[in-house]
């Protein structure tokens, strides 16, 4: 061998340690997070994250921390989602204390939808104050019995941590495990437990400490929860695929929840505000980042911090130009709803022609809403939603143009009349009560609230029953049936269950009925629902249901028996 | 002493090669997975470059880490897959050396009982030429920085005098000067060991 061949062999390529990328992505995340010496040994993992509800546990733990005996809380029924089932639970809005809504929106759990925190580090470094705040926050209980899961679980929190580290005016607190005491005024708590019986979750909570409720008093305010799910459903991707692309890796899943409690939770921050301004108008930049800066500028309801600043007159200028100009049908829809409560003089123009001409009418529903909303007693705007009411393709878009005329009351008429009418298509019967249950959110995500519930009457229930074995295919119903069914099973009456057992009938599909089980699994003890499982155990043809049916009348936890539709496991005890 | 001329045969890029334009584009839009795809694929390339110019592996991830995090920073100037190569050369290449150069690291003749950490990495060869590999990583430090990334450039990244010149900033006859002056030494020192001095 001569030398050159020598050397080329002996500068042959080294790899690093296995965990060089994992800790130079939560590096890339943080930006500015210290760095780690190659010993720890994390594991590359995909993942991709859902976003779902609340555990009723944590309502329980987190009152028993409450400092104040005032703590307004809502029934677990309004915080606690059933059928967590990652292909099947879309992301979600909560219902929080003091009936306010909060916003899990589909942002963060979109691959490369995350500000890059390194150019939003020159924002931060700008000298806007921060108010302090603190940030307690609990060890990681990892209960993930597989490696690959803790592994998982570990690099995300570690990730976590560090983003919070990076936070401008954050001062972390890293908690000893048995610290469960109250949480000062302004101070935020926050809890993070991997799941055993759900291998690949991470349950996080995070309250706001004594503040004022909404009812009067002084308590905790749960200011968001989500289970993030780590499992690398993309794993087997090739690595430069689309598919591979569209996945999120625990570290990428850790950085935009910290982009999450930044823009939506924490007390808001100029700098980061001035960075999301500049990528709204960013004429070069991907609508869908553009989309995720203004649903991240405008005001939060019902978030721990005070309401942002309305967006200011370059802000609403970019956001139309959006709205007129993206070739994604979606993007302009989610602009205009986004837009909604924004009430700027320079979107009435814009906004009517967008609900009159635009070719997609998901565009024009939303458009239509926002149009209603915020210009409702401008004339060329009642005169457009006259015109639309009259003549748009769609029944739902011209319904919605007529509750922008006429109030609620006629929105409900139409909502219940026509799910009732089975001359209509079943598309037809159902979009209006979907819309009306589910309404989705511009960040993906769906409303849900006790207001839309109340319309569940008996009538309702019953034409609900009649319908849903025919639109149990249609895609925005089988997405929301776990939902769907929670919902009915919430109700409780006897026309509620009596239609829950018509659904459970062999000729239904096998998800609806799955879904139905799961929500009876909450209610085994009374003496109706036994009887309805009794009858699934004894005779029905599905296995998977008879065991399920089984463990619920053992009282054991579902997850244990149907991996495909789990619950949320109560939070164990420290 | 009379010295054999250089020369510079055109070789396959090594493993890792050149990004394609689509992964980098989402990655300058803030893609994180994309960036991933680019960091994984030019990993190895620039962790040996920071291995073998400082010596041990804690101190080249540390660098490597930082060429990363400081690409991230400016993934938006990047134009191409090429550049990407070059720029991330050029980036470790400078930091490796600089690092040399605060520490007041100066060539130093290395005991067997420190073998630098790709010495010891070094698996046997079916041609029996483990033994020179070794010898190879043994004497690499003892070139100064400059010299050594000049080296690498050339065998580990098969650049040619004209593009390592561009990646370090250094006209093109130092660059040549420095190969053949490289090449002399290892050659006699090869030569002296393999007869046991």
């Amino acid at each position: 061998m001569d030398l050159e061949q020598l050397l080329r062999a002996a500068f042959a390529l080294r790899a690093p340690k296995a965990d060089f990328e994992d800790v130079v992505m939560a590096r890339v995340a943080t930006a500015r997070a210290p760095v780690v010496r190659g010993s720890a040994s994390r594991r590359v993992l995909v993942g991709t994250v859902l976003a779902v509800a609340a555990a009723a546990s944590m309502v329980a733990v987190q009152l028993m921390r409450a400092p104040a005996p005032a703590v307004a809380v809502t029934s677990s029924a309004d915080v606690d989602f059933a059928g967590t089932d990652a292909s099947s639970s879309p992301p979600a809005d909560v219902m929080l204390p003091g009936a306010e809504r909060i916003q899990i929106p589909r942002s963060a759990f979109m691959a490369g939808e995350s500000p890059p925190v390194a150019q939003r580090t020159a924002t931060t470094d700008a000298p806007v104050a921060v108010k302090p705040f603190t940030v307690r926050m609990q060890p990681l209980r990892n209960e993930a019995s597989e490696l690959d899961a803790r592994a998982a679980i570990d690099l995300y929190y570690t990730s976590l941590v560090a983003g919070l580290r990076a936070v401008p005016g954050l001062t972390l607190v890293e908690l000893e495990a048995a610290d469960t005491g109250a949480s000062a005024p302004g101070e935020f708590r926050l809890i993070a437990f991997g799941s055993a019986p759900q291998p690949q979750k991470v349950m996080l909570g995070i309250s706001e400490g004594a503040v004022e409720m909404p009812g009067g008093g002084v308590g905790t305010r749960f200011a968001m929860q989500r289970i993030v799910d780590v499992v690398p459903t993309c794993s087997n991707a090739p690595l430069n695929s689309a598919e591979r692309a569209s996945c999120n890796d625990p570290v990428s899943v850790a950085a935009a929840m910290v982009d999450t409690l930044r823009t939506r939770i924490f007390p808001p921050d100029p700098s980061l505000r001035q960075y999301l301004q500049a990528r709204l108008t960013d004429a070069r930049l991907d609508p869908n980042l553009r989309l995720k800066a203004l649903t991240d500028l405008l005001p939060q309801k019902g978030m721990g911090n005070a309401p942002s600043p309305k967006l200011d007159d370059a802000a609403v200028c970019a956001a139309a130009e959006l709205a007129a100009k993206s070739p994604d049908a979606l993007v302009r829809a989610r602009v205009w709803q986004a837009l909604r409560g924004a009430a700027h003089a320079d979107l009435l123009q814009p906004l009517v022609s967008a609900a009159r001409d635009d070719a997609d009418s998901d565009v024009r529903l939303q458009a239509v809403v926002t149009l209603a909303a915020d210009f409702a007693a401008d004339e060329s705007a009642r005169a457009a939603l006259q015109s639309i009411a009259r003549d748009d393709s769609r029944a739902l878009v011209r319904a919605l143009a007529q509750r922008g005329l006429n109030g609620d009351a006629a929105w409900k008429d139409y909502v219940v009349s026509s799910l009732k009418d089975t001359n209509r298509p079943i598309t037809e019967r159902m979009e209006a009560f979907m819309y009306h249950m589910y309404q989705p959110s511009p960040g993906g995500g769906v409303l849900i609230s006790l207001d839309s519930r109340r319309i569940l009457d008996d009538e309702v229930i019953k034409a609900l029953g009649k319908a849903l074995p025919q639109a149990a295919s249609l895609p925005d119903v089988r997405r929301m049936s776990p939902q769907l069914v929670g919902d009915i099973a919430q109700v409780k009456t006897p026309a509620a269950d009596a239609v829950l057992a018509e659904l459970l009938e062999p000729g239904n599909g096998p998800e609806l009925r799955r879904a139905i089980v799961t929500q009876l699994t909450r209610r085994s003890s009374e003496s109706r629902v036994r009887a309805m499982l009794e009858k699934i155990r004894s005779g029905d043809a599905d296995p998977q249901l008879r065991q399920m049916a089984e463990q619920a009348l053992s009282g054991k936890p579902l997850a244990e028996v149907s991996p495909g539709v789990t619950l949320m496991p109560p939070l164990p005890p420290r | 002493m009379e010295t054999q001329p250089v020369e510079y045969p055109p070789h396959d890029p090594p493993s890792g090669g050149v990004a394609d334009d689509d992964t980098l584009q989402r990655a300058q839009r803030g893609d994180l997975p994309a960036f991933r795809v680019l960091l994984r694929a030019q990993k190895s390339r620039v962790f040996s470059m920071a291995l073998r110019i400082l010596g041990n592996s804690a101190d080249a991830e540390e660098v490597a880490q930082d060429v990363f995090l400081q690409l991230h920073g400016a993934i938006a100037q990047i134009a191409t897959g090429e550049h990407l190569k070059h720029w991330l050369l050029r980036a470790v290449s400078h930091r490796c050396i600089d690092r040399l150069r605060s520490q007041g690291s100066r060539p130093r003749l290395v005991p067997m009982a420190a073998l630098p950490e790709d010495a010891l990495a070094t698996a046997p060869d079916a041609s029996g030429d483990h033994l020179a590999i070794a010898q190879v990583h043994r004497l690499l430090p003892e070139l100064a920085a400059e010299a050594r990334a000049v080296l690498l450039l050339r065998y580990q990244e098969d650049l040619v005098p004209s593009e390592i010149a561009t990646v370090l900033a250094i006209p093109v006859n130092t660059v040549k000067s420095h190969l053949r002056r490289s090449l002399e030494w290892l050659r006699a020192q090869l030569a002296g060991d393999s007869h046991g001095s």
